[in-house]
């Protein structure tokens, strides 16, 4: 017999969604705010051009891919021994390690969280204190230790440990950073070994950044375009380290329905002062949007599609590359014109290779065992 | 006595058999009509012969309640739950704190139901039926007493391996469930009928040797009653708890109602109970012994049978699935026996009495189908017994358990979800229940744990002596942290008795295998293992496991079924 019984998940509400790309790799994507739970979205992160690792839908669970050749062969990477049909959030650390955080599901009512070290074998377990927030911003490396951010709502904190079996000890939470009680953490980046990022929603929409220093986790001051500082809408992401000190943020600005805008907050200094980009039109829904060396890929709504722009120059200027083929919900940058796209979500998503900017959508057609992983429902 | 099995595929089979070999029973019994109907012709057309004695009354009565007692017993026996139930809620707790001597002589018997326990229980069946058929034919020849012999040596088989010597030999020994044992009254009223029939004539000492046994046995109560460290004066566990049980069966409020108030009366006053208790066994027995005043003590005593059977004994049956009607029964059937109103009866009939036709063919077939009971189909299934175990006893049938040789379980040390080493064997004094689960498993694991926990909140105040512990089971997340999440998140941290226990991977391998658990790592998804709760007994022996091969969904019957292993083997 089997303990193995993997039933389907059910859809979480999330608010905002986060994401990031580490420093010193190759980028990979960030959804400004996901029209949909991000657990049943898939999730890139590339290594190199080539090589990469894609948290992917089968069947009623979450499985995790690796490539080391674009996906024209891929190897089943998901950790072991855990279900995963809760879902998966993925941070990557150099060419090996993993750390892959579980959502919670039937009666697994608190996060693991798994180390991997790229063998097959190489995987330690443990326990989050927690829940995960509901965010691919919610794992992240520095270095060797391990973040996480648990819980919900005002009650987030974030958590670190040098291992996934722990000791995990909070590191910071957001009724600590806020004392008004009514501040909720969304995400956490390292854009290097020293620059820690945590992103936050305050109450009333805006996006609050904080960096780590030597006295624990301080705000962090946003450029705020004349007049719509009040007025930014949910946290955009966490922040894009791209070598040195430059960091590239997305925002948005309300769209309400109607049409908005969505903007490159870029520093050079720590987050001393930022330099606002030029707004791109929303006209409906939110962008999703990658960066990697300065690059930034912005792919925004349009219809059943979306439209990709590509800037060089931390959003100063754009250029519409394309159109994609269909709703992205995932884009990673892996060379200087070149990436995957992920379009739609659970079972029915998509792979795409990007070249040109997005001139051009070419597809990945995934091996078929790749579908029939979860199906079955006893694992 | 009861017990507590469940119908099932065992039961089906039990009933399937049984209907196969009654026929060769109802062969045989054709086979003895036709020929004991010739016989009979053939000294009917000879009166030469000798002369028959008649039998007394007294012992004609106490024939026939020995030889319905025993068809009683079997077919109780071929209750579809037997097969199944048999070991763990009558024999284990019958074995439970025996001498080990004891418990070495009875188990390949043990082992022979557990793994054929079809066959083994329609031998017991098909024995007893048989015994009573004969018992109740009766005669006076060759065949009648080898017939009562067989009835005593039966009767102590199952004295010693169905009732372990009656509970004599551990603590808690007491008058009111039935000590020495109902089989032990079996064997005293089968010696009694080989005595010669003069016995049961003139001065009757068969008679006064029913009396003369009911009292010692009632003296035996006074006595048991009054040592110290059988537990009677206790005011929890004492008649108290005896009482409490025996409310606590399914019966009419009628029934129920005086057993609730003797619960509490004893509660509260232990001493006064069973000092009353004491003196009326004492002085009935005392003077039943004696002889004199017959007229007064032999209706005392069935007084005081009758209220045990009902106070103490649950009619026999009502605690569960009965095999006999315990010991007040034979006891009172030996008693009325003795009562000196019984009609004289005399030695020899001056010529043989013509018998009648059809009762020829009467007692030719119960003669035929119970040589075939006693001695044919058991013959033929006992060839069975000693072979690989049934396929069908490989799973038992009630949700699972199944009997264990009673290997000593394979001790270990690991660390517990406070971080406290525990040894296995330190627990010994203790039932152990023990499991292997997952801590990070979202769906079985916890439903097996809370299942577990809920059995012992069911057992209540017998659940005293029983420890939980889990071994986990998973190679990825085995830190302390995992069992300890896992503890905390399905709510057993207030729970003194629970023990998620881990180590590194090298301390739970071997742990692991010793208990045949396999883990293997899926492509995707939680790691599949076995699931089984080991049942370790007191003296750290594997007694019996229960496992889900039967009832994979783990449903709610598993906390019935643990519940009912902790109430009867828990110390």
């Amino acid at each position: 017999m089997t303990s193995g019984l993997v039933r389907a998940a059910g859809a979480l509400t999330v608010a905002t969604a986060l994401a990031g790309c580490g420093a010193g790799t190759a980028a990979s994507s960030t959804s400004v705010a996901a029209s949909s739970p991000p657990r049943l979205q898939p999730q890139l992160v590339m290594a190199g051009p080539d090589s990469g690792l894609l948290v992917w839908r089968s069947g009623s669970v979450s499985v995790l891919l690796a490539t080391t050749d674009g996906f024209r062969t891929v190897t089943n990477a998901t950790p072991p021994a855990v279900p995963t049909d809760g879902g998966l959030l993925l941070a990557r650390s150099g060419s090996h390690h993993v750390l892959v955080g579980v959502l919670p599901t039937g009666a697994l009512s608190v996060s693991p969280v798994l180390l991997g070290d790229g063998t097959p074998t190489g995987w330690s377990g443990g326990q989050l204190p927690g829940v995960l927030t509901d965010r691919p911003e919610a794992v992240a490396f520095q270095g060797k230790a391990l973040w996480a951010l648990l819980g919900s709502g005002s009650s987030t904190e974030l958590v670190t440990a040098m291992a996934a079996e722990g000791p995990w000890q909070v590191a910071a939470s957001a009724s600590s950073l806020d004392p008004s009680q009514r501040l909720r953490l969304t995400g956490v980046r390292w854009t290097d070994a020293t620059q820690g990022w945590l992103s936050g929603t305050a109450p009333a929409g805006q996006t609050v950044l904080f960096r780590q220093g030597a006295g624990g986790w301080r705000p962090v001051p946003l450029a705020a375009p004349q007049g719509t500082a009040a007025a930014l809408q949910e946290a955009a992401s966490a922040p894009c380290g791209t070598g040195g000190d430059l960091v590239d943020l997305v925002t948005t600005r309300p769209s309400s329905g109607g049409p908005g805008t969505a903007v490159v907050e870029r520093t050079v200094d720590g987050g001393t002062s930022w330099r606002t980009g030029a707004p791109v039109a929303l006209p409906a829904g939110d962008p999703v949007w990658a960066c990697s060396a300065g690059r930034v890929w912005l792919a925004v709504p349009d219809g059943s599609a979306a439209r990709l722009l590509a800037s060089t120059n931390g959003g100063q200027a754009w250029r519409d590359e394309g159109t994609a083929p269909g709703p992205v919900t995932d884009l990673a940058i892996t060379g200087a014109d070149t990436g995957y796209a992920v379009t739609g979500e659970g079972t029915a998503a998509r792979l795409w290779s990007v070249s040109a900017s997005g001139q051009s959508f070419a597809p990945v057609t995934l091996p078929e065992w790749v579908a029939q992983l979860g199906v079955g429902g006893e694992s | 006595m009861p017990t507590g099995g469940q119908p099932g595929a065992l039961g089906g089979a039990l009933v399937t058999a049984l209907a196969g070999q009654a026929a060769v029973v109802l062969a045989f019994a054709v086979l003895g009509a036709l020929a004991y109907a010739v016989v009979q012709r053939r000294r009917a057309a000879d009166p030469s012969g000798p002369a028959l004695p008649t039998e007394s009354g007294a012992r004609r009565f106490l024939r026939v309640a020995l030889g319905s007692l025993w068809v009683l017993d079997g077919l109780l026996q071929a209750q579809p739950a037997m097969p199944s139930g048999f070991l763990p809620t009558m024999v284990d707790p019958a074995m439970a704190g025996q001498p080990s001597w004891l418990t070495q002589l009875v188990a390949p018997l043990v082992r022979a139901w557990s793994h054929h326990p079809v066959g083994a229980d329609a031998v017991t069946v098909w024995v007893q039926v048989g015994l009573g058929v004969l018992v109740l034919a009766g005669g006076s020849g060759r065949f009648a007493r080898t017939a009562l012999w067989a009835s005593l040596g039966w009767s102590v088989v199952v004295w010693v391996a169905g009732e372990g010597l009656g509970g004599l030999l551990v603590p808690g020994a007491s008058w009111l469930t039935g000590v020495p044992g109902a089989a032990v009254f079996y064997a005293v009223a089968s010696g009694l009928l080989l005595a010669p029939w003069s016995w049961w004539s003139g001065r009757r000492p068969a008679a006064s040797l029913a009396r003369w046994a009911v009292g010692v046995t009632m003296l035996l109560g006074a006595v048991l009653q009054a040592l110290p460290w059988e537990g009677a004066w206790s005011a929890s566990d004492g008649l108290s708890a005896i009482f409490r049980d025996a409310s606590t069966t399914p019966q009419p409020a009628l029934l129920r109602r005086p057993l609730s108030a003797l619960a509490l009366v004893s509660a509260a006053h232990p001493v006064a109970v069973g000092s009353v208790l004491l003196v009326v066994l004492a002085v009935v027995g005392a003077g039943l012994v004696s002889g004199r005043a017959a007229w007064l003590f032999v209706p005392s005593g069935l007084a005081v049978l009758l209220a045990t059977w009902w106070f103490g004994q649950d009619f026999g049956v009502l605690g569960g699935t009965g095999t006999d009607p315990n010991s007040a029964v034979p006891l009172a059937a030996m008693l009325v026996a003795a009562w000196p109103g019984w009609a004289e009866a005399t030695h020899t009939e001056p010529e043989r009495a013509p018998v009648a036709p059809r009762r020829r063919v009467l007692g030719g077939a119960a003669w035929g189908a119970g040589v075939a009971a006693v001695l044919v189909v058991p013959a033929v299934l006992a060839l069975g017994l000693f072979g690989p175990a049934d396929a069908q006893a490989a799973v038992a049938d009630d949700g699972g358990v199944r009997q264990l040789d009673g290997r000593a379980a394979p001790d270990f040390t690991l660390t517990d979800q406070n971080g406290a080493r525990l040894t296995l064997s330190k627990l010994r004094g203790n039932l152990v229940l023990l499991t292997f689960l997952d801590p990070v498993c979202s769906d079985n694991c916890p439903l097996i744990a809370n299942q577990l926990a809920a059995a012992v909140r069911a057992a209540g105040a017998r659940a005293e002596h029983v420890q939980v512990v889990a071994v986990d089971a998973n190679p990825v997340f085995h830190g302390v942290p995992d069992v300890q999440t896992f503890t905390r998140e399905h709510g057993l941290s207030a729970m003194p008795s629970w023990h998620f226990v881990t180590g590194s991977l090298a301390q739970l391998t071997p742990v692991l295998r010793s208990y045949g658990i396999t883990v293997s790592l899926q492509s995707v998804g939680m790691e599949a293992h076995s699931q089984v709760v080991y049942f370790v007994d007191a003296a750290g022996r594997e007694v019996s496991s229960m496992d889900d091969s039967a009832q994979p969904d783990l449903t709610t019957g598993y906390v019935d079924l643990m519940t009912r292993a902790i109430e009867t083997r828990a110390p």
